[in-house]
């Protein structure tokens, strides 16, 4: 008790030095209350990205060539769907991909072939079948092949694959909304749009090359970019016509492409990955090819994990200089007492005592500086809150909190250094001759 | 030796020899020297700059411990760690800077005094007591002792010296930084604690005056003490 008395008067008689102190305590709490509180609020805003984006695991068969008209590249959407059951897969998505005949449109590649070699008896195509003559029969044109339109079934026409591949875009209409989702529309190259002098919102027919009788007519409701770097070969991207998944899958008799498997948890994207391939393997008793796709999720996640890494700098930085001018103030405060540590112990005190008096000394006015610390960050949350907020768009829809629970572990940090700088220094001094302090 | 005169002795050191290394030269300080030192007494221990005259204090209140020799309180001689005790029992220092805590007011700096002994009751009535004595008015007893001139912070620190009741005072050149005036004064202080409170008071000084004081002046000379007046 003596030993607090008069720490408290003399933390009063310096009280310049003490108000210097705790004046820079009430700053750190402050600035590290901020860094560890933005840290902390830009981690649960990336874990809100990461459940909203997430990441996906494209699965395709192994073989599978987007071009190609093997069945034997397709699988069924019921056998894909039993991978749902893993843990960390959230929902799956497909794309499906269907070969087609134009009955009332022709394909890009079919309007070359008549064009350019006129008067060629094109009336077996390119893959031993004719359809021709039927065809004619029923006054569609001459130049005709069987299957060169690719049906494309996606549930989001911006992250399809192919779409994506060669950089396309919407140039015209729309792209698939979730009305659309459950309609026969289609969202068309822009060369197969002008070939066939198709107006948003014609309706066009097309056919299964193996059965005719099955026939799906669409609605053009958009018309993409055409980026591809050739149009003349059959499979060529101009061909492509996306319709909706749901759409493409009744065309392709159950059938999909491949597998998209969707995850809120890109953390564990790898280990999912294994196990997807493991199982799918095991569920269809083919080869599979399993691509991780979390681009999306790291684009949008970089800006936040800047943030929080500068706020580890910063809470590192600011916890190092706090450390350290904390040993050195504590050791200069002591080591400037020697003399009058002389005084007191020729006159018989006992060195706990002086120890502890010193040791509150220092204590005393970094507890006040990080109490008032607290208490600011507390009164000023919530303005803190709104600007960083405002700052930060990623942090739309994350309530930003602010956290004063710093002073809980500085405060005992705090304690700890000067008590053992205290410890140190008081040590070397105590391990001198009494004479040798005054 | 009388009886009487065995109570009187309270301090003796008995062929007793100090050194210190300084730049890695060792000066001999004290070699075989004696010196008694007796209750109601003050002693005036004198010499150049150098001599041994604060050695040989820090050596009577043990701050110091000598290569050689002993120091006997009451007859007995002080082991290393009865040392700690005997400084807060028996013995009270004055300094020539009179050394005071400067966030403690005047009346506190005496009490703490009291306080490290362990004297609970009465402390503050004791500490005004003693600082009245010493010629300090209560309008100061509640002063910071920063704002006190030189000589009323010795005569507080002697108070404080007085507070827990030790037989022996050792004062190291109390009048260093005095005026001739405030000299005095101290210098008649110390003869009353001596005569009147019946202390052991030892004093180093470089003084005359203070000497003349003095019930017995120790000179140092070659190493050992040599009793000039008594």
């Amino acid at each position: 008790m003596k030993s607090l008395v008069r720490s408290l008067k003399s933390i009063f008689y310096y009280k310049y030095s003490s108000a210097v102190l705790a004046a820079v305590f009430l700053i750190i709490t402050v600035l590290l209350s901020v860094a560890v509180s933005v840290s902390e609020n830009v981690e649960r805003a990336a874990k809100r990205l990461e459940e909203n984006i997430g990441a996906d695991l494209n699965v395709r068969k192994t073989e599978a060539e987007p071009f190609s008209y093997y069945s034997a590249n397709y699988f069924e959407l019921d056998k894909a769907e039993k991978l749902l059951d893993i843990d960390g897969i959230d929902r799956l998505e497909y794309t499906t991909m269907s070969n087609a005949t134009g009955v009332t449109v022709f394909s890009v590649f079919e309007q070359m072939i008549a064009r350019k070699m006129e008067g060629y008896d094109a009336r077996y195509g390119a893959y031993g079948r004719d359809y021709w003559g039927d065809y004619e029969a029923d006054g569609l044109g001459e130049a005709r092949t069987a299957g060169d339109i690719s049906l494309i079934g996606v549930f989001n026409l911006e992250d399809a694959w192919e779409f994506k591949k060669w950089g396309e875009t919407v140039i015209e209409g729309t792209g698939f909304t979730e009305e659309d989702m459950d309609r026969p529309v289609a969202v068309v190259s822009e060369r197969f749009q002008r070939e066939n002098q198709l107006e948003i919102g014609d309706e066009f027919t097309l056919a299964d090359p193996l059965d005719e009788s099955r026939t799906l007519t669409l609605e053009m409701i958009g018309v993409h970019s055409d980026n591809s770097e050739s149009d003349l070969e059959v499979f060529s991207p101009v061909n492509y016509i996306y319709i909706p998944a749901a759409q493409g899958l009744a065309f392709s008799q159950g059938k999909i492409f491949e597998a998209i498997y969707h995850t809120t948890d890109p953390g564990r994207l790898d280990e999912l990955r294994d196990q997807v391939e493991e199982e799918i393997e095991q569920v269809v008793g083919e080869d599979f090819d399993v691509h991780k796709e979390s681009r999306m999720y790291l684009m949008a996640a970089s800006p936040l994990n800047g943030i929080k890494n500068i706020c580890g700098y910063l809470i590192f930085i600011t916890s190092a200089v706090l450390a350290l001018m904390l040993v050195l103030l504590t050791a200069h405060r002591i080591l400037n007492r020697r003399t009058e540590l002389g005084v007191w112990l020729s006159m018989g005190e006992k060195k706990g005592t002086l120890t502890l008096q010193l040791i509150c000394e220092t204590l005393l006015p970094v507890f006040a500086g990080i109490g008032a610390g607290a208490a600011v960050v507390l009164a000023c949350g919530g303005m803190i809150g709104e600007r960083v907020q405002a700052a930060l768009p990623s942090f739309e829809g994350v309530e930003f909190v602010v956290n004063s629970g710093v002073c809980l572990w500085l405060a005992p940090l705090a304690g700890g250094l000067v008590a053992g700088t205290a410890l140190v220094a008081l040590g070397s001094l105590f391990r001198k001759k009494v004479r040798e302090l005054l | 030796m009388e009886k009487g005169m065995e109570k009187k002795e309270v301090l003796k050191m008995e062929q007793v020899s100090y050194s210190y290394v300084s730049r890695g030269e060792r000066t001999e300080v004290l070699e075989d020297a004696d010196a008694v030192f007796e209750r109601g007494k003050l002693y005036a221990v004198m010499g150049p700059s150098g001599s041994g005259k604060t050695t040989t204090l820090m050596l009577l209140g043990r701050l110091e411990e000598p290569e050689k020799g002993s120091v006997l309180y009451e007859g007995k001689k002080i082991c290393g760690q009865e040392a700690q005790g005997y400084r807060t029992w028996h013995t009270s220092m004055v300094f020539q800077a009179y050394n005071l805590f400067p966030y403690l007011t005047a009346r506190e700096n005496v009490e703490v005094s009291m306080e490290i002994v362990g004297k609970k009751q009465d402390r503050r009535k004791r500490a005004e007591e003693l600082l009245t004595q010493m010629g300090i008015g209560p309008e100061l007893h509640r002063k910071l002792v920063g704002k006190l001139s030189g000589g009323e912070q010795q005569r507080v620190a002697i108070a404080r010296a007085l507070a827990k009741d030790a037989d022996i005072v050792l004062a190291d050149e109390p009048t260093g930084n005095l005026d001739e005036k405030n000299a005095a004064v101290i210098q008649e202080l110390f003869r009353k604690i001596a005569h009147e409170m019946g202390k052991c008071v030892i004093v180093a000084t470089h003084s005359a005056e203070f000497a003349k004081k003095a019930d017995q002046v120790l000179r140092m000379k070659h190493k050992r003490f040599t009793v000039v007046e008594e």
